[in-house]
């Protein structure tokens, strides 16, 4: 019995040991790149022992266009991610409350087709919103992003906040209801309080959108509003892809990701547990 | 909170929604090499003149994508517009500005006659190359072999070279735009054309277009590639020259520059040039031709500022500035004098061979819809060769798409 | 402007209060305006303005010759045995790529449901793959799968295994059915492994307490309470696999001979190659509608386990 326990115990481990390293292995090949020489970035046999360099990041840091707009990308992704965030958040919330808890006539027609609008594939919105932001001369700010991302992250974040709210007892609320504090009230400060958990794991899928996003950053940016997406996108070159400053690129961007998710993941998880889930 | 994070989103919309400063030119341009020493000339320029080009370097396909939404939108955002020789030049014509009016005497004809069309000059060629047989000399030498001159020659050569892990050829093989530009020497070199002269119907269904595409597939089928060149891109070309796995391939002469750059290359110092491509003796053909294509700039027609732009651009196509980007970024130059200037020859040596190979170049044919004809072709192609389809079969089905298409 | 409002400090949100209609329907209006009104301008215009373009020959370089040809566009792509051939591919790719990203999905939640020592650590590095931009991931795997300098074919060569063209005619559409299923399989895991938490403990206390194995819980007790979440994930997988576009377009632009030549990069192409808008658009509504009928299909099922 102890044996078959002991050897229930390796196998765990080696099946975790196997899944960590198909999950990790491409990115972190890639990152293992970004700090290789040039001449063996891409070799036969690939090169597993080298000096590293830091040659790669110099470059990205210093190198003409691409370097000077490194620090604007860099900035240009944050405030886009965390507005697009709390955008969603401030729209889909209001929106959810209402599907989940007022339930007025049409809540499943609504529900449909709240959901319904996030099938039509992204690509096909680039041309329309092209050419309706540039009389409005919107084209490369801010805005021509947070359009769409908001846009596509509103169907997902509706749906996981409505099942987070039917799970929050009734009672909570009219209990603030009673002391007076009126519908508005009671969702301010009893059910939006709650529902932290639900906003922060809804978010995270909103931030990811906008985080990693090319379909629309590439064509809608060009100069004051690129992302680091596009970024990466420009280290594939005429000769080639710059495999180095890419890795770079890649690790600049992923690394807060990782730290963000090793963080709330927690969060992450059982916000998804006590919203879409049970929804 | 949330009404304070939406006042500071709309503050910084409103600081990054202001106009473009008034004397900065922009010019989308295809980012590598390219990017790189067109961003020098800009610097250059600024230095002369104190006018702003901003060079925005973006990969090749969203440079086309996004030059031509912002064109076609005439938002005046794009001033400069780069042109990739006769391929793009068909669609963005309705967006240019002639330029009958400037003395192209300095520049190399046909790279001139690359951007002219129904008889307007549109576009001054700024980076043109010409294709080129890059070959490891130590590996020829020691089979004592010189550069071979014609088709029979390149495959003795190839299937000589191919072994202890070196491939005679390098081509790049995946399915695209590259496939159909890799196979047009072969075609060109066995007699063989893509178009009718009246560009109305498909005209490589010939014996002679037969029996390029059947050379063309045989060298990979008989394992003188590397098995992975099915699923390489152009720069997968340059990386497997540098690392030492391929003897010769055909491809653009910039290339050259990287294969044999000690930084990124095992075999640095090892390559050579020739100038000319082989060809078919049987074909009727005495020599080899090559094909010829990059970069030309062009003044958008709706631009804020034509003058500067096309003050750029003619700055840009000067002697001066060619021969500078030349020697320093390794810029294949578009004015004649260049191809004779002592300094250009010391840095690249073969420049005199090649200057006679590109007066006699040629370029796919000038149609609006080449796009679609590359696809179909890369299409058959890619069946023919992962042999899925005989090289007739692919070519008839071909023929008859790209009549549909035309 | 009403719900910018909810959010001021009490005080003023008592004040307002009396202004916003007491009733809770239109509560309720109020309160999903903003979100409909957003649906609306963002999605909503540019899905009518394709409904529009796709009834047109409509060719961004020759707008003159722009004309009305009804049906026109949608006849030419269901009578095209290109398109056709894509529609099938995407489908059999979708179909592939949900399955093994199910499968896979719940053993890892499964998996990662046991509580062991840097579980933690563990859950973050598998997630790590959908975290990253999909180019960058398509182009890491660019980097395993290279024939002559790739990882893949260096790590087989040491246990004795000859390379592999694994962009090649033969296995081209299984590589980029790995890199859509690693990169996606965490996001099924996330979504079931929530799931499970949600499974009362007390429930499969009991199970154990009547004696039954291991098995005997997972596919008596667990599995059927998890059936809703795993057709949750399968909703959301076959919605967004249906246009896949990025890992195909890096790893083989839809090739060798188009034998992976998915829907997303046939639209892609026709807008911005042959820049062909009214094509385009036909060709992206009838893949919205497939996606429909194909969501349809699952919540209806959905639907049925949660009554049964």
């Amino acid at each position: 019995m102890i044996l078959l326990q002991r050897l229930e115990k390796v196998l765990l481990a080696v099946c975790i040991v196997v899944v960590v390293a198909v999950a990790v292995t491409p990115l972190a090949w890639m990152m293992l790149t970004s700090l290789k020489p040039s001449l063996i970035a891409v070799a036969s046999p690939p090169q597993i022992l080298f000096t590293p360099t830091l040659e790669h990041y110099i470059a990205l840091f210093s190198g003409g266009d691409a370097g000077s707009t490194l620090g604007l990308a860099f900035v240009n992704s944050i405030v886009v991610t965390a507005v697009s965030m709390l955008l969603t958040i401030a729209i889909a919330c209001p929106a959810a409350y209402a599907l989940s808890r007022l339930r007025p006539a049409g809540t499943a027609s609504l529900t449909v087709f709240i959901i319904g609008v996030r099938m039509l594939p992204p690509i096909v919105l680039v041309v329309p919103l092209f050419r309706f932001l540039q009389p409005l001369g919107l084209n490369d700010t801010y805005l021509a992003l947070l359009v769409p991302y908001v846009g596509l992250s509103i169907p997902l974040a509706v749906w996981m906040l409505i099942g987070f709210f039917q799970n929050l007892p009734r009672e909570l609320e009219e209990a603030a209801m009673i002391d007076g504090c009126g519908r508005l009230g009671a969702f301010w400060h009893v059910i939006l309080p709650l529902a932290a958990p639900g906003m922060a794991a809804t978010s995270i899928f909103t931030g990811l959108l906008a985080w990693n996003d090319l379909v629309f950053s590439l064509p809608l940016t060009t100069t004051r509003a690129v992302t680091m997406p596009v970024i990466a996108a420009r280290m594939r070159v005429e000769e080639g892809v710059l495999w180095g400053q890419l890795g770079a690129v890649s690790t600049i961007m992923i690394v807060p990701v990782i730290l963000l998710t090793f963080f709330v993941q927690r969060h992450i998880v059982s916000g998804i547990a006590s919203g879409a889930v049970k929804g | 909170m949330f009404a304070r994070a939406l006042v500071a989103a709309a503050a910084l919309l409103a600081l990054t929604a202001g106009p473009l400063a008034a004397q900065t030119l922009n010019l989308l341009v295809s980012a590598g090499g390219s990017g790189r020493t067109f961003e020098s000339s800009a610097n250059q320029f600024r230095e002369q003149t104190g006018i702003n080009v901003r060079v925005i370097q973006y990969p090749y396909a969203e440079v086309r994508e996004k030059q031509l939404l912002e064109l076609v939108g005439q938002t005046g955002n794009i001033d400069i517009v780069s042109i990739d020789g006769s391929i793009w030049l068909p669609e963005l014509t309705p967006f240019l500005k002639p330029l009958d009016d400037v003395n192209t005497s300095n520049l190399i004809p046909s790279m001139v006659d690359l951007f002219r069309s129904d008889g307007k000059l549109l576009a001054l060629p700024v980076r043109i190359a010409g294709w080129v047989l890059i070959y490891r000399k130590d590996l020829l030498d020691q089979a004592g072999l010189t550069p071979p001159k014609t088709w029979a020659e390149f495959r003795a050569a190839a299937t000589t070279l191919t072994k202890d892990g070196v491939y005679g050829f390098v081509p790049a093989l995946k399915q695209g735009n590259y496939l159909v530009v890799q196979w047009i020497p072969f075609l060109f070199g066995h007699g063989g054309a893509i178009l009718t002269p009246d560009k109305k119907h498909a005209a490589f269904n010939t014996p002679a277009g037969l029996k390029a595409t059947e050379y063309f597939v045989g060298l990979v089928k008989d394992g003188l590639v590397p098995p992975g060149a099915k699923a390489y891109e152009q720069s997968d070309i340059i990386t497997a020259m540098s690392q030492g796995i391929g003897a010769m391939a055909i491809t653009y002469s910039p290339y050259y520059l990287n294969m044999n750059s000690a930084k990124e290359s095992k075999v640095a110092g090892k390559l050579d040039i020739a100038p000319f491509l082989p060809y078919d003796p049987d074909a009727g053909l005495k020599t080899g031709r090559t094909l010829i294509s990059g970069w030309g700039f062009g003044v958008a027609d709706s631009s804020r500022h034509p003058d500067e732009a096309k003050q750029f651009i003619q700055f840009i196509a000067g002697d001066s500035e060619q021969k500078r980007i030349a020697v320093d970024n390794n810029n294949a130059p578009t004015s004649a004098a260049v191809y004779r200037d002592p300094d250009y020859l010391k840095a690249f040596p073969a420049a005199a061979s090649v200057l006679t190979a590109l007066e006699s170049a040629e370029d796919r044919p000038l149609i609006e819809n080449w796009t679609e004809v590359e696809d179909i072709l890369a299409r058959e192609l890619s069946a023919a060769i992962s042999g899925l389809k005989t090289p007739q079969q692919a070519l008839s089905d071909a023929e008859k798409a790209v009549n549909a298409a035309l | 402007m009403h719900s910018p409002t909810t959010f001021r400090p009490p005080t003023a949100a008592a004040g307002l209060q009396r202004l916003i209609p007491r009733s809770d329907r239109s509560l309720a209006y109020t309160l999903l305006a903003p979100a409909i009104l957003t649906l609306l301008v963002i999605l909503l215009v540019p899905l009518a303005y394709n409904l529009w373009l796709s009834t047109y020959q409509y060719n961004l370089l020759r707008p003159r010759q722009t004309a009305f040809t009804g049906l026109g566009n949608y006849i030419d792509i269901l009578t095209n045995p290109a398109h056709l051939n894509a529609l099938w591919i995407t489908v059999a790719f979708t179909a592939f790529a949900v399955l093994a990203q199910t499968l896979i999905g719940t053993a890892l939640a499964l998996l990662l449901n046991i509580d062991f020592p840097g579980n933690h650590l563990v859950r973050t590095l598998v997630l790590m793959p959908m975290l990253i931009s999909e180019v960058v991931a398509a182009l890491s795997w660019r980097l395993i799968f290279h024939t002559e300098f790739g990882l893949l074919n260096a790590l087989l060569g040491v246990v004795g295994i000859g390379p592999k063209v694994w962009l090649g005619e033969d296995l081209s559409f299984v590589s980029v059915l790995v890199v859509e299923i690693w990169q996606h399989t965490p996001f099924v895991m996330l979504i079931i492994l929530a799931g499970l938490q949600t499974i009362p403990n007390e429930l499969i206390e009991a199970s154990r307490v009547d004696g039954a194995s291991r098995w005997q819980r997972f596919r008596f007790v667990v599995l059927p309470l998890l059936v809703p979440i795993i057709l949750l994930a399968l909703v959301f997988r076959t919605m967004f696999t249906l246009r896949v576009f990025t890992p195909v377009w890096v790893l083989t632009s839809g090739g060798p001979a188009d034998s992976t030549l998915v829907i997303g990069i046939d639209i892609y192409r026709t807008a911005f190659r042959y820049y062909d808008l009214g094509a385009a658009a036909a060709l992206s509504i009838i893949l919205l509608v497939v996606t429909l009928i194909i969501t349809l299909a699952y919540m209806r099922l959905l639907r049925r386990e949660a009554l049964s």
